[in-house]
């Protein structure tokens, strides 16, 4: 950077009384912050946006995330890669009918890591998924839905955690 | 915004002066829409995991079968009532009930108890615990417990799918 040798009054008046803002640090601080951010944005392995109201347990010593599919339990019902699969009133599901529609959207998922399995061979299918629920979310429902995730092939779900201060 | 652009131009035409002044508004412009874009899109919340497995059966007919008191598997059922039902077999067998308190589940009790089962077996003794939910329990139940049996059990199973 060009050292300012003029003094501060000078440099913000010119001879004609415009004023000139002085913006060099301000650009310095931008791009800082615009590193500092796609640093940031650039290191996370995998990204989670749970749905608003959702109060996922908070846990020490979890590990780092892997790129899995994504199944989310709200207590207004089940998603699969943000795209709802089953309805469900306060963790209730009323019909069950809606779980074969799971294991269809799941077997989908794996038929699709197949097809891309077979045409690139640095692609593996994956038996993970990431089970993203809310902490009120009871046990025979999160059951069910990981039943039917290991009938379609997901036997190694990850239970995610919101990472408390260690 | 004006950053002596126009200095900057002329001087830049004549090569004689060398006041050189670059014009950092469209730049600045740029990083403002970049930063607000980054920052709306980043994510604050730090997610992490617990790995878990779901035994299949045919898994654990055959992981047994081979050196049945090479390892110590445990059982832990969550009750209704808070208590869990401890129960293990192979390197040892038992079984023991953690009693809850005040209604919920003493999560201290139960890595105590998992520490002491642990300390009773030979040190690189592989150990594997399985978690039974209740109708009652919630994910943060099965939560606590996986992150009380961390250090002794590393390796969680769930079991009754």
């Amino acid at each position: 950077m060009k050292p300012h040798t003029k003094s501060f009054l000078k440099r913000r008046h010119n001879s004609s009384g415009e004023l000139a803002l002085q913006i060099t640090s301000m650009a310095d601080i931008f791009t800082i912050l615009l590193i500092f951010l796609l640093k940031g944005y650039a290191t996370d392995a995998a990204t989670v946006q749970p749905s608003a109201g959702m109060s996922i347990p908070a846990a020490t010593g979890s590990a780092v995330m892997k790129e899995a599919l994504k199944m989310e339990v709200t207590d207004s019902g089940i998603s699969v890669e943000g795209v709802p699969v089953i309805q469900a009133a306060n963790f209730a599901v009323s019909d069950s009918d809606q779980w074969s529609q799971l294991g269809a959207a799941l077997a989908q998922s794996k038929k699709k890591q197949e097809n891309i399995a077979s045409k690139n061979t640095d692609v593996s299918v994956s038996s993970r998924i990431t089970l993203i629920a809310d902490g009120r979310a009871p046990w025979p429902l999160l059951k069910e839905a990981l039943r039917v995730a290991a009938e379609n092939g997901f036997t190694e779900p990850q239970l995610a955690v919101v990472k408390r201060g260690e | 915004m004006t950053a002596g652009g126009d200095s900057s131009s002329s001087s830049r035409g004549r090569g004689g002066s060398a006041d050189f002044d670059l014009n950092l508004a469209p730049i600045i412009d740029c990083f403002t829409v970049l930063i607000a874009f980054l920052l709306a899109s980043a994510s604050f919340l730090s997610i992490g995991i617990f790995e878990a497995a779901i035994p299949t059966p045919s898994q654990a007919s055959s992981g047994k079968d081979l050196n049945p008191t090479a390892s110590l598997d445990v059982v832990a059922t969550l009750q209704e009532n808070g208590d869990i039902a401890l129960t293990w077999s192979g390197a040892k067998a038992g079984s023991q009930r953690v009693i809850a308190s005040d209604g919920k589940q003493s999560v201290e009790a139960f890595a105590a108890t998992l520490a002491s089962l642990k300390k009773e077996v030979p040190e690189n003794t592989p150990g594997t615990l399985e978690l039974r939910g209740s109708g009652r329990s919630t994910y943060t139940d099965l939560i606590q417990l996986i992150e009380a049996s961390r250090s002794t059990f590393p390796s969680v199973a769930l079991g009754g799918i």
